[in-house]
C-alpha cells in the first residue's frame, strides 16, 4: 500500500472520530445490542429462575429445537436461545450499520461536502482511491464489531459463570460469525453502499438505501426465532463464502465504472 | 515549451449541447493567464478536462508536454487546483488539511510540517492553524483551499475565482501571492474569473469565453488591436454634431474610438469649428471590461446578422 493510500485511510479515520453524525449511531447501537440487551437477558434469566412454569409455556419452541435444549434449566435455556438463535442475526446489524454509515460518509459525504473533487486532483489512481476507501470503511467497521464482541463476551460470560458454571463464549459458532460472516457481510454492505453512493446525492439518502440490507438479516432472525430455520456452522460458512464471492464480483464491476467523471 | 497546449477541444455532457466548442489555447510558461467569461461559459469544464477529471469529447490537450489521458497522475503532480466545486475538509484543522494533501502528493512528513506552516503564514492563517476549518469564515476557507493547491509546489496553478468572498485586505494578499508565484517560481497561473477589473490588474494574457466558444486570445494590446480599440477619446462637451461619430454616454459626456493624438486633435478642432463647446477632453485606454463587452457585442451582432 502506498503512502497516499495510508494518508487517505488515516484521514477517513480522523474524520469518523471527529464527526458526531457518524460516531453517534456507531456508539449507540453497539452499546444497546452488546450491553443493555444482554443485561436485560441476564435479568430475565434471574426472573425465570423464580418461575419454573415458564418451561411449560416454551414447550412449542422446545419441540423445534435440538434435544440438548430440553435439558437446560429455564435461565440456561434463555441464555442459550439468545446466544444461538437470536444474537447471531442481531449482531450482524452492527457491521451492516457501521459500514453503511462510514461508507455513506466516505463516498456521498465527500461528494456532498465537495471534497471528493479536491481528492481527484491529487496524484492517486482510481484503483488506489477505491482500495483506500474500501479499507477505510472495512477496518473501522471490523474494529467496532470486534470491540462490541469483546464487551458482549464479558457480559454473557458473567451469565455463563452464574448459570453454567463456566465461560460460554467464544464458541465455534461465534468465532465463525465474527471472523468469517462479519467480514463477509461488512464487505458486502460496504460494496452495496459504494454502489448506491454513485446515485445518491446526500449522505442521508445513501444511508437510508444501505439500511435496506438489515431487512434480510431481520428475516433470518425471525425465522430462527420461530424455529423455521436453524443455521448450522456449515451453512454459515457457505453463506459467508457466497457473500465474499458476490462482493468481489461487485467490487470488480464498481472498479470498472469508477471514473472521476461519474463521481463528481 | 508551452505550459498548456489545447487544440480543438470539445465537450458535450448530453450529446446535444456543447459545453466547449473547438477550444484552442497556447499558454507559455510563467504567464498569468486570465480565462474570462460569465458563469456557465465553460471555464470550470476546461479546468476539469485539463486536470483529467472530465474527458473531452474530442480534441487534444497537453500539460507541460504530457498529453492528457495517458498519465494524468503525473499531471496532478505538477498542477495545483482550486475551484469553487472543490473544498477542504471542514472537520480537520487548517494544518491537518495541508498536511493531508501534502501526504497525498507524496511530500515527506518533516518537510511538510515546515512547508504547511510557511504557506499558512503567507495566507495569514498561521494563528488559526490548529482550529477546525468549519469554524472559519468563507474567506478563510477559501484561503485554506488555496493553500491546498500550493502545498506541493505546483508548476501550474488553476485558480477559479480566487478572490471572490475575500475582504479587500486578504484579496490584496492573495493577489500579491499569485504575482509572486509567477515572478519568483515561474509558476503558470490559469485564472478563471468573471471579475474583469481584477483580471486586468493581475493577468498578462487573456482569453474571453462565452457559451463554450473562445471569442479572443492574446495580450491586452493584441486583443485591443484586433478590435481597433486601443484608445478612446472622451469629452465633456455641448453641441457635438452626430457627424463626428461620438457616442453620447450621459449628461454631455461623449466618447469615440481613435487611433492616436492626431485624430484626437483633428476631432476637437472640428467640433469647435462646428460651433461645439469642449470643457474637458481625455484620451482613455480601453479597459478590459470594455474590450470584453466589445467582443461579446460583435459576436451578438454577427449571430443576429447570420440569423437574418
Amino acid at each position: 500500500m502506498k503512502g497516499n493510500e495510508r494518508a487517505l485511510i488515516s484521514k477517513d479515520m480522523n474524520e469518523i472520530t471527529s464527526s458526531k453524525r457518524i460516531i453517534m449511531p456507531m456508539t449507540i447501537l453497539p452499546v444497546i445490542l452488546t450491553v443493555f440487551l444482554p443485561l436485560l437477558i441476564l435479568a430475565g434469566a434471574k426472573f425465570m429462575e423464580r418461575d419454573p412454569s415458564i418451561m411449560e409455556r416454551m414447550e412449542p419452541l422446545l419441540t423445534k429445537l435440538p434435544s440438548e435444549y430440553s435439558e437446560f434449566t429455564p435461565p440456561q435455556l434463555l441464555i442459550r436461545v439468545a446466544l444461538d438463535l437470536m444474537y447471531p442475526s442481531f449482531f450482524l446489524v452492527i457491521p451492516i450499520m457501521c459500514s453503511g454509515v462510514i461508507g455513506a460518509s466516505s463516498f456521498v459525504g465527500e461528494k456532498e461536502r465537495k471534497t471528493l473533487e479536491s481528492l481527484l486532483y491529487t496524484p492517486i489512481s482510481m484503483v488506489q482511491l477505491l482500495r483506500a476507501k474500501i479499507l477505510g470503511i472495512f477496518v473501522p467497521t471490523f474494529i467496532i464489531t470486534l470491540a462490541s464482541f469483546v464487551v458482549f463476551c464479558i457480559i454473557f460470560n458473567i451469565g455463563g459463570l452464574i448459570y453454567f458454571g463456566n465461560f460460554i463464549l467464544p464458541s465455534l459458532q461465534w468465532l465463525i460469525i465474527i471472523f468469517w460472516i462479519t467480514p463477509a457481510i461488512s464487505l458486502f454492505s460496504l460494496t452495496f453502499t459504494v454502489m448506491i453512493s454513485a446515485r445518491s446525492k446526500t449522505f442521508q439518502e445513501a444511508l437510508q438505501v444501505s439500511g435496506l440490507l438489515v431487512i434480510p438479516v431481520m428475516l433470518v432472525l425471525v425465522t430462527q426465532m420461530i424455529g423455521v430455520l436453524l443455521i448450522s456452522n456449515s451453512v454459515m460458512f457457505i453463506v459467508g463464502l457466497v457473500l465474499y464471492i458476490i462482493s468481489l464480483i461487485l467490487i470488480n464491476r464498481i472498479a470498472a465504472k469508477f471514473v472521476p467523471e461519474k463521481l463528481i | 515549451m508551452n505550459a498548456i497546449n489545447i487544440d480543438n477541444l470539445n465537450k458535450t455532457y448530453d450529446g446535444q449541447t456543447n459545453a466547449l466548442n473547438n477550444i484552442s489555447l497556447k499558454i507559455p510558461k510563467g504567464e498569468i493567464f486570465g480565462f474570462l467569461g460569465p458563469n456557465g461559459s465553460g471555464k470550470t469544464t476546461t479546468v476539469r478536462i485539463l486536470n483529467g477529471i472530465l474527458t473531452a469529447t474530442s480534441g487534444y490537450a497537453e500539460i507541460l508536454g504530457r498529453p492528457l489521458g495517458d498519465n494524468n497522475i503525473e499531471i496532478h503532480r505538477s498542477c495545483g487546483v482550486m475551484t469553487e466545486s472543490s473544498s477542504c475538509y471542514e472537520n480537520l484543522t487548517a494544518k491537518q488539511n495541508l498536511v493531508f494533501f501534502g501526504k497525498m502528493h507524496g511530500i515527506d512528513e518533516r518537510q511538510l510540517d515546515e512547508r504547511s506552516d510557511s504557506i499558512l503564514k503567507r495566507l495569514g492563517l498561521l494563528s488559526v492553524k490548529d482550529k477546525k476549518v468549519k469554524s472559519f469564515s468563507s474567506g478563510m476557507k477559501k484561503r485554506v483551499s488555496l493553500g491546498l493547491a500550493l502545498v506541493h509546489n505546483p508548476q501550474i496553478l488553476f485558480l477559479d475565482e480566487p478572490t471572490s468572498g475575500l475582504d479587500p485586505e486578504n484579496a490584496l494578499n492573495v493577489t500579491k501571492l499569485i504575482k509572486e508565484l509567477a515572478q519568483e517560481n515561474r509558476v503558470t497561473i490559469f485564472l478563471c474569473t468573471h471579475q474583469l477589473k481584477y483580471a486586468e490588474e493581475i493577468c498578462s494574457l487573456y482569453s474571453f469565453i462565452k457559451d463554450g466558444y473562445i471569442l479572443g486570445v492574446g495580450t491586452f494590446y493584441q486583443l485591443a488591436s484586433r478590435k481597433n480599440a486601443t484608445l478612446r477619446l472622451k469629452i465633456r462637451a455641448k453641441n457635438v454634431s452626430e457627424e463626428f461619430g461620438f457616442e453620447n454616454e450621459s449628461n454631455g459626456i461623449y466618447s469615440k474610438d481613435i487611433q492616436g493624438d492626431e485624430e484626437a486633435n483633428m476631432l476637437i478642432q472640428r467640433i469647435l469649428k462646428n460651433g461645439g463647446q469642449i470643457y474637458e477632453a481625455v484620451q482613455q485606454k480601453w479597459t478590459l471590461e470594455q474590450l470584453y463587452f466589445k467582443y461579446i457585442k460583435d459576436i451578438k451582432d454577427m449571430s443576429s446578422s447570420t440569423s437574418l
